[in-house]
């Protein structure tokens, strides 16, 4: 059975597939915010990240003949996005910037909480290392679940649980030792 | 769910690019459709790459081939001189023997 969303999007996607510009955009539209985060959270800085999701689409604008659904064009672009993210990191040696100054928004509005808490956790969150960081952004940002993160990285089950445990205990226990130096101010209530 | 996934998930909410990222990639998308003949560079440096690394032993066998026959020819040519040179000697003795003899 098909849904009516699904059924816009395949066809949106076979009219990309034809040529129509437009319908591309229908799916670059659909996607963006998926694939820009993606490569946000894990790059940090917004130029390159830009560049990459840029890139992604174009990758996907030659590769729409191998695609199915609109199911198969998110797990796609986010398997692509993924990869591409890893190599621009391999590529320039390069460190995520941990600065928030230039953070874009979130989609969806948030419930308020402890601004100081939030910053400190993205800082974190950006100073992890690569496979780890990658682990918690498709964990928390995609909400996937650990089966599906080791399909899309080729790792086993058991390495990406583990490598997720550790990153939750890593961020514990910086968050514990930062909380402990800078205790509740005014400034943070 | 404990406190620090919940965090977790508001950091690292999805966010939209800045403005325009759509314009932007259609843009990119315009710009290497109307230049397509140079995707056709890569294809012609790998072509000529590979026929020249395809040529270069045979050119190499050409060029001592070449140099093997050269070098028989300059042999074949100093045998001929010395052979001359011998004989010359030959019949030089000959004769003066020939003179000694009465």
């Amino acid at each position: 059975m098909t849904s009516a969303a699904d059924a816009g999007t395949e066809s949106a996607l076979a009219r990309a597939r034809a040529g129509d510009e437009a319908a591309f955009a229908e799916l670059v539209r659909r996607h963006q915010a998926m694939v820009y985060s993606i490569a946000w959270h894990y790059l940090r800085h917004r130029d390159v990240a830009e560049e990459v999701a840029q890139d992604t689409f174009l990758h996907l604008f030659r590769n729409l003949d191998h695609l199915e659904s609109d199911a198969h064009v998110e797990s796609w672009l986010r398997r692509v996005v993924v990869h591409r993210a890893i190599d621009q990191t391999r590529r320039a040696r390069y460190r995520p910037w941990t600065g928030l100054e230039h953070a874009p928004e979130p989609t969806q509005s948030s419930p308020p909480a402890d601004p100081w808490l939030r910053d400190l956790l993205a800082r974190l969150v950006a100073a992890l290392p690569g496979r780890a960081r990658m682990l918690v952004i498709l964990r928390y940002q995609e909400g996937l679940e650990p089966a599906d993160i080791a399909a899309l990285l080729a790792l086993p089950v058991g390495t990406v649980k583990s490598g997720l445990h550790r990153a939750l205990a890593l961020l514990r226990g910086k968050i514990r030792r930062e909380t402990a130096a800078h205790p509740v101010t005014e400034a943070r209530r | 769910m404990n406190d620090l996934e919940a965090r977790l998930r508001e950091v690292l909410a999805r966010r939209e690019p800045s403005p325009g990222f759509r314009g932007r990639v259609l843009a990119r998308l315009q710009a290497q459709r109307r230049r397509p003949a140079r995707r056709i560079w890569p294809a012609a440096v790998l072509a000529a790459s590979l026929a020249l690394a395809a040529g270069l032993p045979f050119a190499r066998r050409e060029l001592n081939r070449r140099q093997g026959e050269q070098a028989k020819a300059q042999l074949i040519l100093a045998l001929d001189i010395t052979q001359q040179k011998l004989a010359l000697t030959e019949r030089r003795l000959a004769a003066l023997q020939e003179r000694k003899i009465p």
